[in-house]
């Protein structure tokens, strides 16, 4: 009856995470190979540990650390080994305001949707340009739609990075997208 | 604020990170400045774009995601079955092994009496507790025997009593476990005391007496509520006396017995 519940309980909670969790796994880790193997480990230790899991807690929080941590393992083993703490640069707050490819940034904002309308599979890799760090905190709040404090406690890093981290990462996606603006001719186009 | 500290909390105001007091600042600004909310329209256009690319699964990868599912579910259930066995395990085993310790304990310890004690036992409680009463009732050893005369296939003969305190008080014929007994009702300093005699051969009812009865000349058995019992062979014939006499008593009548018998 014990065993029942215990397992029960841990499915039902589960559930409506599961899209996100595996959505997660595959966008941050880094050999798509190790998807299954990282997301099975990660919920299995999760499992292991339900008892820790305070009752009424915040469940995805919980199981995106064990997630995370699996990742992390798994991208070490292919020597990808940042954590999430390294690579903070001085420059993070303002990136924004300062980078070079504002003005072209600025011709994107002008018309979102004409440049929107053309992104395809490349746009998506140019995720894995980010550091781990910059990938898991950009997908926890932008998909996953955790708070600051939430995605602090699954990093296990403090508030304050994971805004600077959060800034970085959104800077330089959208470094990539002038990038790929410029690649496809958007800007050509438009001069024409 | 102004539009370049509103533009420095775009993304905590995004976010919904900010608070309430700095996002009524923010609102407020946004409604009034055209310029400022229109950045703001278009990086959450931006926001939102770059957030459903990457969210974004191609159809294939669904039955996969799926797939990867319900062999994480399996691995769960086995998780479960194993753990449970593991408990099964750990605490059947030590419990097993108490009950069998337990057991063995008790069967060593727990008084494993002689079958012929256990029955002659019962038969003497009987007659204590007035269920059984003698057919004949007599000092007279003679009248004892002229009693039994022609009802028993084997010789009887009574114990040599030589002692004051043990008196006769009567007879009659019973079963032991289907084996037909001369009962003998005596009484010792007031306490009852029954003697059973019966034919050697019918010891085989008995295993665990004819058992004791092979190696050793008298055998014993005590505490049998309360009782005490002594047997011993000869001439044919099995005596057994049970009462609550002690045994040095018990085994000097079935000396008697004995030498009667010579
Ligand atoms: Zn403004």
């Amino acid at each position: 009856m014990a065993r029942h519940s215990k397992e029960t309980t841990f499915l039902e909670l589960l559930e409506p995470h599961r899209r996100s969790l595996y959505r997660f796994c595959r966008n941050i880790i880094w050999d798509k190979n190790d998807v299954e193997d990282a997301l099975q480990t990660a919920i299995l230790s999760a499992y292991k540990s339900f008892d820790t899991f305070q009752k009424g807690g915040n469940f995805k929080a919980w199981i995106f650390k064990f997630l995370v941590n699996t990742i992390y393992n798994f991208n070490k083993k292919h020597g990808r080994e940042d954590t999430f703490e390294t690579r903070l640069d001085c420059d993070e707050l303002g990136i924004l305001e300062v980078f070079e490819k504002e003005s072209m940034y600025q011709e994107i904002l002008k018309d979102p949707d004409r440049l929107l309308e053309k992104v395809d599979e490349r746009v998506k890799r140019s995720l894995f340009r980010l550091s781990l760090s910059e990938r898991a905190v950009f997908l926890l709040r932008s998909i996953e739609g955790l708070s600051y404090k939430e995605i602090a406690e699954v990093l296990q890093i403090p508030v304050g990075t994971v805004m600077s981290q959060l800034s970085r990462a959104r800077a330089r996606l959208r470094e990539f997208l002038c990038d790929y603006a410029k690649e496809i001719g958007f800007f050509a186009d438009r001069n024409d | 604020m102004n539009c370049n500290e509103v533009r420095q909390f775009i993304n905590l105001f995004l976010d919904s990170e900010l608070d309430a007091r700095s996002t009524l600042e923010v609102s407020e600004h946004l409604s009034a400045c055209e310029s400022c909310s229109r950045r703001f329209t278009q990086e959450r256009k931006i926001e939102g774009a770059l957030t459903s690319i990457f969210s974004q699964e191609a159809p294939s990868t669904e039955d996969e995601e799926e797939r990867v599912w319900k062999s994480i579910f399996s691995r769960i259930r086995m998780y479960e079955k194993r753990r449970n066995r593991g408990l099964y395990m750990k605490y059947s085993i030590p419990i097993a092994v108490g009950i069998s310790a337990f057991v063995l304990i008790t069967i060593f310890n727990y008084p494993r009496h002689i079958d012929l004690a256990l029955e002659a036992n019962r038969c003497h409680t009987e007659y204590v507790e007035n269920e059984l009463s003698p057919n004949i009732e007599t000092f007279s050893e003679e009248a004892v025997l002229g009693y039994f005369s022609g009802k028993l296939d084997f010789n009887l003969c009574l114990p040599k009593i030589s002692r004051k305190e043990i008196k006769l008080v009567g007879a009659r014929s019973c079963y032991l476990k289907k084996v037909h007994v001369a009962y003998l009702m005596y009484n010792y300093s007031g306490v009852p005391l029954s003697l059973f005699i019966f034919r050697d051969e019918d010891l085989k009812k008995f295993p665990s007496a004819e058992k004791e009865l092979k190696t050793h000349k008298i055998i014993e058995d005590k505490g049998i509520r309360g009782n005490n019992f002594v047997a011993v062979k000869t001439n044919g014939a099995v005596a057994c006396a049970v009462s609550e006499v002690d045994l040095p008593s018990l085994k000097r009548i079935i000396k008697g017995f004995e030498e009667r018998g010579k």
